[in-house]
């Protein structure tokens, strides 16, 4: 059978398993490489994206263009955990490290596995061959673009800087504050509909009449009872956030202290969004990241059926759980990296890309703490220890009792105060 | 679209017409045949047709693939378990008044050639998961769920389709849910001498009513083989632009056996068999003479009982009368029996 080629518009011919009947299928997106050449149509400098203008901007006369996109928000496809997806999710993190080319100079540009674009540190073109994992799944579909500008966010990070007591008080002034890196860093939603069983010896308090020998009467008491029960819950549990960074590259509690990203500002993925930025691919992969959703997903469902039972006093609960309707996605968020230095050492901070929260590592001015918990510890116990004398001199023995309670207090809270600026060094 | 369409032309039929004045039925009879009842009512003899021209000739024929003692053995089995038989029922009686009969179908052979849009469903795995809390925690296990995803398909067809079967009987789904299916695999070359020995049932339906229907069933057959050569499992919805080239139409033939029993006042029931399956289809009727005889019999019986308990004076009046009434089993049984086998239809 003869027929010309692209005969039906949008369909190729694929294999068919029967003599006499030839089979079109639609076309797939291609798999290849993207190659893109950004450079300004008015002088040829090079183009990147510009946050203030949520476009494309020329680094020398300031020529903009949009981004061509589309806003998805959480109706952004998603994928199934197909066989396929699956083992292609494996398969591809075996890759080990990957070469991107510059198509500017032609520099052969080596990047850790995960590098999906970068911009060329012999030319400073941004000229760079996208390398993208050859599962279309396994390519971000969706991003969440940059929205919170540098220039705005920094007095943000002078007033965090100059938050809490326990912190040096030149801190603000005296920090080296680094530029802040825009870094679209990979991330995984998962979604679910999850059906369970439950059974359990749920309490629950009932009066009881007793006689009383004592007072030789009837009295009414609050007895717990222990009924074995079971029930069955249903719940839908939507965009699952988990973070697909190596914990040794980017510290984790802080990525999640700066979270949550409002997934509705969602927008189709374009490698104009990419230009001038680092952008880190997953480095968890599919099937452990679907561990880490899963422990939230048991976590929550374990509260969802105690709360099912009605009663406060659950023991012995045993759960039967089945999942339906898995979904997963692969996206970029936009994260601000920085950190400041001041005196011998440096400290690093992070901002949320889209909302500005920030969270980072302060120093702490131990000596000041230390002087402050020593004065909230030593001033209440001398206070106590005068009392002390003057009762023995008055022979008044409430005042002893009422210092010592007020110096145990002072104690107890210069501790909390120790606790307080140990933690004050960590991330905030 | 210019179509080929004929109808095999072949020697004329060996046989006279006749038809039953009754059912208006009509038959081929061989020739030199002695005046024979309808086999499909038994209601009234066959009479020599005016009309004898009216069918076109036998093409194709299936042979019977019963043997004497299969026939014997689904008599057996048709005339058990018949409440109150009448006496002439029996498998013996039925086997000896056996008429092989053969009834027409159409079967049509075409070339598809065209362009086809269709929407297939396929089947692909995903990997789910079970899990269960118990004292050691939680245990999580994998499970391989399959599930349908619906993608178009487009594409171009040239097939040749043979033999589809479509009928020549306005009653022919009627006989085939009566009799079960034919099987055309064993058919062969009609010669005159293959139908001798039998009636051959003439058709009612010819071709130009047909064709619609038949274009309809090739499009299906096309669907089928459209959706395997596309690898699919379901189908969803397709159509078939292109046309249908050599249309050529055959008579067939497929055998059953005919025979009939009598009942009290002599009205014969007709009784059919798929000449393949062996499938046999006919009302079964209960004779109410015989259920009367034993109502009757019952009924004296239950009567002396009663007597016997009302002379003796023993107190069983209650026993008695339950008695009396169950005499009247046979008889309402009967009844109940023969309005179930009334409401079968008919031979088809």
């Amino acid at each position: 059978m003869q027929v010309p080629k692209y005969y039906f518009p949008g369909f190729e011919q694929v294999p068919s398993e029967l003599d006499g009947v030839m089979v079109f299928a639609p076309i797939p997106e291609k798999d290849e490489d993207e190659v893109r050449s950004y450079a300004c149509p008015q002088c040829g400098g090079h183009l990147k994206f510009d946050v203030n203008s949520a476009g494309m901007a020329c680094i020398y006369c300031g020529h903009t263009a949009p981004v061509a996109t589309k806003q998805v928000g959480k109706s952004a496809q998603s994928f199934e955990f197909t066989l396929e997806n699956v083992q292609a999710a494996e398969q591809e993190w075996e890759t080990d490290r990957q070469l991107l080319h510059c198509n500017n100079c032609g520099a052969e540009l080596s990047y850790p596995k995960g590098a999906v674009a970068a911009t060329c540190p012999y030319c400073g073109s941004n000229k760079v061959n996208l390398s993208l994992p050859k599962t279309k799944s396994l390519r971000p579909q969706v991003l969440l673009p940059f929205s919170a500008t540098p220039e705005a966010l920094k007095p943000r990070i002078q007033e965090w800087l100059s938050q809490g007591w326990m912190h040096p008080k030149t801190l603000k002034d005296a920090a080296q504050i680094d530029k802040l890196s825009p870094i679209y860093l990979p991330y995984w939603t998962f979604s679910t509909a999850i059906d369970a069983s439950w059974e359990a010896e749920v309490g629950h308090y009932e009066t009881e009449t007793y006689y009383d020998s004592s007072s030789k009467s009837y009295k009414t008491r609050q007895v717990l009872r222990w009924r074995w029960e079971s029930g069955t819950i249903s719940h839908q549990f939507s965009d699952i956030t988990i973070n697909g960074v190596n914990p040794q590259r980017i510290n984790h509690a802080m990525l999640s202290a700066i979270e949550p990203f409002n997934l509705s500002g969602l927008v189709l993925f374009s490698p104009d969004y990419l230009v001038g930025m680092n952008v880190q691919a997953y480095e968890t992969p599919l099937k452990e990241a679907w561990g880490y959703a899963k422990q939230e997903i048991r976590t929550a469902t374990n509260r969802l059926c105690e709360r099912d039972t009605g009663s406060s006093h659950v023991r012995n609960m045993s759960i039967d759980m089945s999942y339906d309707d898995e979904q997963w996605r692969y996206l970029l968020l936009p994260v601000y990296l920085s950190g400041y230095s001041y005196g011998a050492n440096y400290y690093n901070f992070m901002l949320n890309g889209q909302t500005g929260k920030l969270a980072g590592v302060k120093p702490v001015d131990w000596k000041k703490v230390r002087t402050v918990t020593w004065l909230v510890a030593l001033i209440p116990l001398l206070i106590a220890l005068i009392s002390l004398i003057i009762s023995k001199i008055s022979g008044s023995g409430a005042l002893p009792v009422f210092s010592g309670l007020i110096a145990v207090l002072g104690i107890v809270i210069s501790i909390a105060l120790y606790v307080q600026a140990k933690n004050a060094e960590k991330i905030t | 679209m210019k179509e080929q369409e004929t109808i095999n032309r072949h020697e004329p039929t060996q046989g006279e017409s006749h038809d039953c004045p009754a059912c208006q039925r009509a038959f081929i009879v061989a020739s030199g045949w002695q005046a024979t009842p309808c086999p499909l009512c038994q209601q009234a003899l066959l009479q020599v047709s005016s009309n004898s021209m009216d069918s076109a000739p036998i093409e194709l024929i299936v042979p019977p693939a019963l043997d004497a003692q299969t026939l014997s053995m689904r008599l057996s089995q048709f005339t058990k378990g018949s409440a109150f038989p009448y006496p002439d029922f029996k498998a013996e009686n039925l086997g000896k008044r056996l008429v092989l009969v053969y009834w027409p179908v159409w079967l049509t052979d075409a070339d598809l050639d065209g362009e086809w849009d269709a929407v297939f469903a396929y089947d692909y795995q995903v990997v789910s998961s079970r899990e269960k809390m118990g004292n050691a925690g939680w245990s999580s296990q994998d499970v391989i769920k399959t599930r349908i995803k619906e993608e178009p398909r487009k594409g171009f067809l040239k097939r040749h389709y043979d033999n589809v079967l479509s009928p020549a009987l306005h009653t022919h789904e009627q006989r085939l849910s009566q009799l079960g299916t034919v099987d055309l695999m064993t058919a062969h070359s009609w010669q005159a001498i293959n139908t001798a020995q039998s009636l051959v049932q003439k058709e009612t339906l010819h071709p130009h009513e047909l064709e619609d229907g038949v274009k309809n069933q090739m499009a299906n057959l096309a669907s089928v083989d459209c959706r395997k050569a596309s690898g699919a499992q379901h189908p969803r919805s397709f159509t078939f632009y292109g046309e249908y080239k050599n249309m050529n139409w055959t008579k067939g033939i497929v055998p059953m056996f005919t025979t009939y029993y009598v009942d009290d006042k002599g009205t014969r029931y007709p009784i059919a068999i798929n000449g393949q399956s062996g499938t046999v289809y006919g009302h079964r009727m209960a004779s109410t003479k015989k259920a009367w005889l034993f109502t009757g019999i019952l009924l004296a019986l239950a009567i002396i009982l009663t007597l016997v308990f009302y002379f003796a004076k023993a107190d069983y009046f209650l026993c008695a009368s339950v008695a009396l009434v169950l005499a009247f089993a046979p008889i309402i049984y009967a009844a109940i029996w023969n309005n179930k086998e009334r409401v079968k239809p008919p031979l088809a």
